[in-house]
């Protein structure tokens, strides 16, 4: 039920709101992807990477620069983001996964960087800090205008159908085992499951779909921009999991639409397109965003995600509760990759 | 009573360890605290120390209530651990390994030195500038119990002290820990061998699931078959 | 086009042009060092990996830029600011950590990173409204704004006395660290925190003024830095902070020799990088950072992470 009221909710947007509020809602639609992509490192292998920004990056630069360099058709341009933003994964993946904990962060930390200085410093090639136009002319027509209602309809439903793919897949053996490893890695090995394969294809899919969303990014944007691949905004996207809520498949989506709405909301009026540069984001929004992120960190280790399921639960004990005798069983705590809460006492390491 | 320990209860996150404990210590006693693999024992001494602080239940300590006071705090009032891994500083060096826990002396008990524990440890003043890394599983357990009398304690917690040892460094340590309890130190040691226990102590408590089974004299405790064979390894 | 191979050969055939660079990577060593170590200080004992580290920098080349020109008619109103600067940044560490940091130390490293990138945000925010997003800068003191020869060059007096003050700082660091009892204390708290609580010491107070001391370290070497003529403006946090994390991870994250080595390595490579590949010289210390991690993630100096 609900699901279906939220799917007639954004149908219906593009015919209510203004073109800039259907752009915001584009938007919020491929940092959705990007988060949730993301998550499937973080919430579901307990992973934290600062590379995923240069797979978002490469997915966009691979469709602006086929698009501009070459004649080749939009569909193969599109088509091949993801695949890059995947290859690009498998090599920083195959690599990193060797890591454990803050090495693999700040492993996926360097290499993203290196994509970036790339990106930026290669002028001739990706136009540097320039940025790379997507001209309209090379998009085609009906989705080529910015606050058009066949973008946005051509966007959400790309996202769409990605996010159920991600969601069935999570859902899957696969995405069991990926929580399995998760909870005690050396245990999984210990049965017999490939623990690197396994997190490596994660890896490889998560890089897929962030490689998508820079696609889509580009074709929304009409520009890319070097400091897409900027770790700056792989922590972003930190931020918008977690304040969403990394143990719930939809949370880093509610955390996206959180912070790109925050994001908008405090410059009052959304940027001119064209000047937008990611860039931006340590300009106006810092002290809005960082006090989110410090709010997070410390009182809402679930996010808001967890949050609305507290509550959830919570009426739906009281509701049942008339039914029943005796209350309900213990709650259950926070996974235990989050860390523990203040009161419990973990013994020292040795 | 030196130490007064009642009714604590213990949680590992949300794992309930220790189910009402409670036990006391007259000044000058060397008490056992006994019982099997994962009785508690060690969670006891814990929450004693303010490390694995109990949810409920109230500690004191020469008639000041500690419980919920920060390790460091308890420490400071005159209780010193010995821990089961023992837990040496392993790049620091013997020497240094003392010097961290070197507090001033309180005005009345005579103070413990460096000279001093090297008096009553021996062996150790010749490992002085060797790393604590280095040193053997004995060695390691008497830099441990000296590390912790440089707090010049009034309590020493020393748990399964003799675990892991060779029966003639055990040997030597009982001796030790005697002398210490002849110049009148008070000692809280767990052990799940009745044997080294009941050779040190004059009371013990035998705890089972996070319980108390027993408690009674060392000469009690030696004959009762009962409790030995249901909570003791034998 | 990428490449100057000439520019490169042709330094390295002239001594006073290798000369010259050395000095100049030294000076920046340097800095660099200084930042690292702070760096390294701060995780090796509250196992936090800092990202507003940068940010401490940043703020200590504001308060040095804001003293000077506060202090404008005062004679050696820069002194007065290379003083004050790293002690306010040690004290608004100090505040950091108590009102911030202490609440997380238990939680996962995910909520950790977050934290301190939500500094980041804040913290570039109020120096940009505070001071505003343009560049400033300030000029050297009078008594080094001169420069002495060097086979031929002129090399500024006041990269000398940077490094006179680091290498002084270094080993003033390296005596606290080995020969006092605070040092003594940081390293057991760093190898077993809980331990050394049990021990009577004060561990909440002691990461207290840890982080203070390498907040303090990152406000020096931007005041320094600030001094040299650097441009002081909103954004140096980041940039500064990914070269401080190549240090530490290339000299061993925790390791206080470390990061002496690691800058020391990484500021000479940037300056003959510059000539050889002028693009891309950031580029390759990231791929030396990323090398490092896969064949010896715990550094040069540093010793692996029991996990
Ligand atoms: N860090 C921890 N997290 C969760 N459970 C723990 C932890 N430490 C101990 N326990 C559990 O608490 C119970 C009591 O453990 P404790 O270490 O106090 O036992 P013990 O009597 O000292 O055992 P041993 O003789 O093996 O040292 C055990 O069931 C143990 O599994
Ligand atoms: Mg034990």
């Amino acid at each position: 039920m609900p699901l279906l009221a939220g799917a007639g909710l954004l149908v219906a947007a593009p015919f209510v709101l203004s073109d800039f509020k259907v752009i915001l809602l584009g938007e919020i639609a491929i940092f959705a992807l990007l988060a949730v992509s993301y998550n499937l490192l973080l919430g579901y292998c307990g992973l934290v990477s600062f590379g995923h920004a240069a797979l978002f990056g490469i997915g966009g630069y691979t469709l602006a620069l086929i698009l501009a360099k070459t004649g080749t058709p939009f569909v193969v341009a599109l088509v091949s983001a993801p695949i890059m933003g995947a290859a690009a994964a498998l090599v920083m993946g195959f690599l990193a996964l060797r890591l454990a904990q803050i090495y693999f962060a700040l492993f996926t930390l360097a290499v993203g960087q290196v994509a970036w200085s790339v990106a930026n410093k290669w002028v001739s090639f990706t136009g540097g800090d320039d940025s790379l136009a997507v001209t309209a002319a090379s998009i085609p027509d009906p989705i080529s205008s910015p606050g058009s209602e066949s973008l946005y309809f051509f966007i959400v439903a790309i996202v769409a159908a990605a996010l159920l793919v991600l969601y069935l897949m999570v859902n899957s053996a696969f995405g069991y085992t990926l929580q399995a490893m998760r909870e005690s890695p050396t245990r999984a090995e210990f049965v017999g499951i490939p623990v690197r394969r396994y997190r490596l294809l994660a890896f490889v899919i998560s890089g897929l779909f962030a490689g998508l969303a820079g696609g889509l990014f580009a074709v929304h944007n009409h520009f890319v921009h070097p400091e897409m691949l900027f770790w700056l905004v792989s922590a972003q996207v930190l931020l918008m999991s977690l304040l969403g809520g990394v143990h719930l498949f939809w949370g880093p989506a509610l955390g996206a639409g959180l912070v790109v709405y925050l994001r908008d909301s405090v410059q009052g009026v959304f940027p001119e397109l064209t000047e937008k540069h990611l860039g931006q984001i340590l300009t106006l929004e810092g002290l809005t965003l960082g006090a989110v992120a410090l709010a997070v960190a410390i009182f809402l280790p679930l996010g808001v995600g967890g949050m609305l399921q507290r509550a959830v639960r919570l009426a739906a004990s009281r509701l049942g509760a008339r039914g029943r005798a005796s209350g309900e069983g213990p709650a259950p705590g926070p996974p235990a990759f989050l860390g523990t809460a203040a009161a419990e006492e973990p013994r020292g390491r040795r | 009573m030196i130490l007064e320990v009642d009714d604590i209860h213990s949680y590992y996150g949300l794992s309930h360890v220790l189910f009402g404990i409670s036990l006391s210590i007259a000044e000058g006693e060397v008490v056992a605290l006994l019982g099997r693999n994962g009785a508690g024992k060690t969670t006891t001494l814990r929450g004693i120390m303010g490390l694995t602080p109990p949810s409920q239940g109230s500690i004191t300590f020469q008639g000041d209530e500690i419980q919920g006071k920060p390790p460091h705090a308890i420490a400071r009032m005159g209780v010193a651990l010995v821990p089961e891994d023992r837990r040496i500083f392993p790049d620091l060096t013997v020497r240094e390994n003392l010097a961290v826990a070197e507090r001033k002396p309180r005005v009345m008990a005579g103070g413990w030195s460096v000279a001093r524990v090297y008096d009553l440890f021996s062996g150790l003043e010749k490992l002085d500038g060797r790393k604590g890394g280095h040193l053997s599983g004995g060695e390691q357990q008497m830099l441990a119990i000296a590390r912790a009398l440089m707090g010049n304690p009034r309590l020493l917690l020393l748990d399964e002290p003799a675990e892991g040892l060779a029966p003639l460094v055990v040997r030597r340590l009982a001796e030790q820990v005697r002398m210490l309890k002849e110049e009148g130190m008070t000692i809280l040691v767990t052990e799940q061998n009745l044997k080294f226990a009941l050779e040190l102590s004059d009371r013990a408590y035998v705890i089972e699931k996070g319980q108390v089974r027993f408690e009674g004299t060392a000469e009690e405790l030696a004959k009762n078959e009962e409790v030995r064979g249901a909570y003791l390894a034998l | 086009m990428l490449l100057s191979v000439s520019s490169f050969t042709s330094c390295l055939s002239d001594p006073g042009c290798v000369v010259f660079q050395l000095l100049g990577g030294l000076s920046m060593a340097m800095v660099l060092f200084l930042i690292a170590s702070g760096l390294s200080l701060i995780f090796g004992v509250l196992r936090i990996v800092n990202f507003a580290h940068g940010s401490m920098y940043m703020m200590g080349a504001f308060t040095a830029y804001w003293l000077v020109s506060r202090f404008a008619g005062t004679p050696g109103h820069f002194w007065i600011a290379l003083v004050l600067a790293p002690l306010v940044v040690a004290l608004i560490g100090g505040a950091v950590e108590v009102v911030l940091l202490r609440h997380i130390y238990r939680r996962s490293h995910f909520h950790q990173f977050l934290l301190t990138f939500g500094l980041i945000l804040i913290i570039a925010d109020v120096m940009r409204m505070s001071f505003g997003g343009e560049f400033k800068s300030i000029s050297r003191p009078d008594l080094l704004s001169g420069s002495v020869s060097v086979m031929g060059r002129p090399f500024p007096e006041y990269n000398f006395f940077l490094i006179v003050v680091a290498l002084a700082v270094a080993l003033g660091m390296w005596l606290v660290l080995q020969r006092t009892r605070l040092g003594r204390t940081i390293r057991a708290a760093a190898s077993d925190r809980e331990m050394t609580s049990a021990l009577g010491v004060n561990v909440p107070l002691l990461f207290t003024m840890v982080f203070a001391l390498g907040a303090g370290l990152g406000g020096l070497a931007g005041a320094l830095d600030a001094g040299r003529g650097v441009a002081i403006s909103p954004t140096m946090d980041v940039q500064i902070i990914l070269l401080a994390f190549i240090v530490v991870v290339v000299g061993g994250l925790g390791s206080f020799g470390g990061s002496l080595l690691g800058a020391l390595i990484i500021a000479e490579v940037t300056t003959f990088g510059i000539l050889l590949l002028p693009q891309f010289a950031l580029a390759f210390v990231f791929v030396i950072m990323a090398v490092v991690l896969l064949l010896r993630p715990w550094g040069l100096l540093g010793k692996p992470l029991e996990e």
